[in-house]
């Protein structure tokens, strides 16, 4: 049996909703003990975010809550009372990070800002994520991932040229940039405390990753005085590369030909003399000629089974892809279900539900979340006792004066 | 230059292609010493569009400089017993090697190169998994993206799916690969013991479907792309100078519309009030049109960044639609000192490139070097960035 990678590390964790919450499930999930600061009176809400189990809503039956808080313990407590703000100091005493996503400030006005924990606790590392970071004139704006999409350019560079940009119709940076970026943040300072017995803050905001996922627009701008846009499916490099009906009620198939190889084999597969063109055999004939290639293409792909087209091009090693949905990945792709994507987990109020596994598979043994996530509460009393010396009478008290609710 | 680096003493060997390397340049960029092994053509990714002056070659590739920047290059053949001996010597000094898709990734056999350094990391990034019923199949970006289950979500009902810009299907797996491999490479430094991990790329991009997984399990819906449906006061509108995001409800159980009605008010805007009222529906038939009449009239008096400032004053989820070249000229990027010179004397040398994506303390990011040129022949290429 051997350790889980972050086995050991201990997280006091303030953050809720979206990027937050991923990026302390990222530890979780590789080992770390992750203990989530609640209350019922300022419920996270993402607790309150559809799905719901059997569709009924409740603080412990979503879904999105659930995935972003796997192996996670919940304890509630209510910040407002001082006592319940020194009960949290005792648990930061002995942890190794503090995280929050909340706009600069708030930790403080909780009693639990970076400058007294370090007094504290002189090892921690604090992360803070807020939209805009914890210095400059913007510092206290309000973000979303959408907003933060919109103000970064993503979303202004992602659609048709000709219509309205749309974006990846989710909150993206909440999902991948943020939660990775903060992990791997906290990794960095994690090493330098091993080996210097130091913690530090980290500022993390949360336009910046994105920003850092994005280099090639604002250096065209300087490099090359040109102002990127929107492309579609197009990229450089690719001629042509697009998404094309199938047989289906809105299915589509996604083809990519970057050499003249690859095109070959699309025509061998889709059959017709209309793609056949010599002027179309080399690249840069097909560059000439997008629009028409695309319809050409489209109007031979919908006579089409998806999967089997895919097959077909795949078997002569050109990228093809079905686009899946949501039902096509859970019940049916073989391949996520190979790699043992998909977990259900059991939940005393959800019943099996379902979670996301990792996108990566270890050598040496299982990974993934660890267990489902925590009812409001669950583990209030299982912490208090065993990190905060408190008794059962001691926490029956606190509760029945609002301290620990 | 005296501050420490979080990632100080880190060697790692990055064989990569068109992606793999922001998994590298995380490491390289807080500190590690990365070695890009390059094939003697040089790596796909200098090759890869756009180029400075729209000129290609070795060193033009915008990509390319900034992906490899604060790397070193190792030259190597490895279809040549020289070059695999050059790998095993590198491995058995490395801690962490990342393999993606370097042109001769087939000739790379990490079980042997693990043996041989029982401490190492190794990830390895392939489009489905490195075995399984896809586990021979090739992908791009695009077709990850459709695999993926991405992709379903994005654009209008009335047209085919589009992707997101940057190829960050690509890019998701890279920063997954990176989690796992540090968290891989604490327990390495702590125990002594070495992982070998492997990344899909397609699994990475089903990490970012949001709720649309849980959706269909626990309520049996199947999440589609709905750009254009538009629920009153969210979305993109038109202003003075450009566009904006504006989402006044707010998500989920926040109440934004009243902060919203007291700006609109504040500012004079007739007809406010509505917005504020209990029986308020966003989502009601006319909602929009409603909102609209009221909105526009003064959107279209106020630029992007005024817009801007009257949502942070007033709590209300707002954006610019930024350009590149408001991004950098964006007054709260440039007191962060977010954008930074690439260093050194090429021709890309003081472009402005993303900075730090994160603020730490005592170990801060820093960019050292600029991208290496490749020599071909020479067994260790760093020499060349200086």
């Amino acid at each position: 049996m051997t350790d889980l990678p972050l086995s050991g590390v201990k997280i006091v964790d303030f953050c809720w909703i979206g990027a937050g919450s991923y990026t302390t499930k990222l530890l979780a999930d590789l080992g770390a003990d992750v203990i989530k600061v609640e209350s019922t009176r300022s419920l996270d809400s993402l607790r309150l975010a559809s799905p719901y189990a059997g569709g009924i809503r409740g603080v412990n039956r979503s879904g999105y809550f659930a995935d972003r808080n796997s192996s996670k313990r919940s304890i509630t407590i209510n910040m407002k009372e001082p006592r319940g703000v020194a009960i949290v100091h005792r648990l930061i005493r002995d942890c190794d990070i503090v995280a929050n996503n909340f706009r600069p400030g708030t930790m403080e006005k909780l009693g639990v800002g970076y400058e007294t924990l370090r007094h504290i606790n002189p090892g921690l590392i604090f992360i803070g994520m807020s939209m805009n970071g914890d210095e400059g004139p913007d510092r206290t704006m309000l973000g979303y991932g959408i907003t933060i999409a919109a103000l970064t350019g993503f979303l202004g560079l992602s659609g048709y040229p000709d219509r309205e940009p749309t974006g990846t119709g989710t909150n993206y940076p909440d999902h991948v940039p943020n939660p990775c970026h903060g992990a791997f943040a906290i990794m960095c300072a994690l090493r330098h405390k091993a080996r210097t017995g130091a913690g530090q803050s980290i500022d993390m905001a949360q336009t910046e990753p994105m920003l850092s996922l994005m280099p090639i627009p604002v250096m065209e701008h300087g490099a090359n005085g040109r102002t990127v846009g929107r492309t579609g499916n197009r990229l450089a490099g690719y001629a042509p590369r697009g998404v094309y009906p199938v047989r289906g009620e809105d299915r589509w198939i996604a083809i990519s030909i970057a050499s003249d190889t690859q095109w070959r084999a699309l025509c061998a597969v889709l059959g017709g003399s209309d793609l056949g063109k010599v002027e179309w055999v080399e690249e840069a004939g097909r560059h000439a000629a997008l629009d028409v290639i695309d319809r050409a293409i489209a109007a031979r792909s919908a006579d089409h089974d998806g999967y089997a087209l895919m097959q077909a091009l795949q078997d002569r090693g050109v990228p093809a892809g079905v686009v899946q949905n949501a039902a096509d990945l859970v019940d049916h792709d073989p391949q996520l279900k190979h790699r043992g994507h998909w977990r259900y987990l059991p939940h005393s109020e959800m019943g099996n539900s379902l979670y996301n596994g990792p996108p990566f598979q270890f050598a040496s043994g299982p990974i993934g979340p660890r267990f489902a996530a925590p009812l409001l509460g669950e583990h209030t009393v299982e912490i208090l006792t065993e990190r905060a010396g408190l008794s059962l009478s001691d926490i029956d008290d606190l509760t029945e004066q609002g301290v620990l609710v | 230059m005296s501050d420490p680096t979080a990632l100080e003493g880190v060697r790692v060997l990055e064989l990569s292609g068109l992606y793999g390397a922001y998994c590298g340049k995380l490491f390289a960029d807080m500190g590690a010493k990365v070695t890009l092994f390059e094939p003697p053509s040089g790596s796909p990714m200098r090759a890869k569009p756009p180029f400075v002056g729209d000129r290609p070659g070795q060193d033009n590739s915008l990509a390319f400089a900034y992906f490899a920047a604060n790397k070193q290059s190792l030259c190597a053949d490895l279809a040549t017993p020289q070059g695999q001996a050059l790998l095993v010597q590198a491995a058995a000094e490395a801690d962490l090697l990342i393999l993606s898709d370097h042109p001769d990734a087939q000739a790379v056999d990490l079980g042997t190169l693990s043996a041989a350094n029982p401490r190492l990391v190794c990830v390895r990034i392939t489009p489905y998994g490195s075995d399984g019923p896809y586990g021979g199949y090739v992908g791009d970006d695009l077709t990850l993206m459709a695999m993926g289950g991405l992709l379903t979500m994005a654009g209008f009902p009335d047209c085919a799916p589009v992707v997101a810009y940057g190829e960050q299907g690509l890019l998701a797996a890279d920063q997954f690969a990176a989690v796992a491999a540090f968290a891989a490479l604490l327990r390495a430094e702590r125990s002594g013991q070495g992982e070998v991990i492997d990344v899909s790329i397609q699994e990475a991009i089903v990490m970012a479907l949001e709720n649309a997984a849980q959706t269909y399990q626990l309520e049996g819906k199947v999440r589609q792309r709905t750009a254009g449906a538009r629920r009153a006061g969210s979305g993109i509108f038109a202003c003075k100078d450009g566009q904006i995001y504006l989402l006044a409800g707010g998500i989920g159980e926040t109440a934004m519309w009243g902060n919203f009605a007291r700006w609109m008010t504040a500012e004079r805007c007739p007809g406010a009030q509505i917005f504020a009222a209990a029986d308020w529906d966003d989502t009601a038939p006319g909602a929009d049109e409603m909102f609209q009449s009221v909105f526009l009239p003064f959107a279209m008096g106020q630029t992007k960044d005024q817009l801007y400032q009257g949502g942070k004053t007033w709590g209300v989820p707002i954006a610019p639609m930024s350009t590149p070249g408001d991004l950098l000229g964006n007054r709260q990027l440039l007191y962060r000192d977010y954008f930074v010179p690439l260093p050194g004397d090429s021709r890309l040398g003081g472009t402005c490139v993303p900075g730090a994506p994160y603020k730490l303390s005592a170990t801060p990011w820093a960019l050292r070097t600029p991208a290496p040129a490749l020599v071909p022949g020479t067994q260790d290429g760093k020499d060349a960035t200086s």
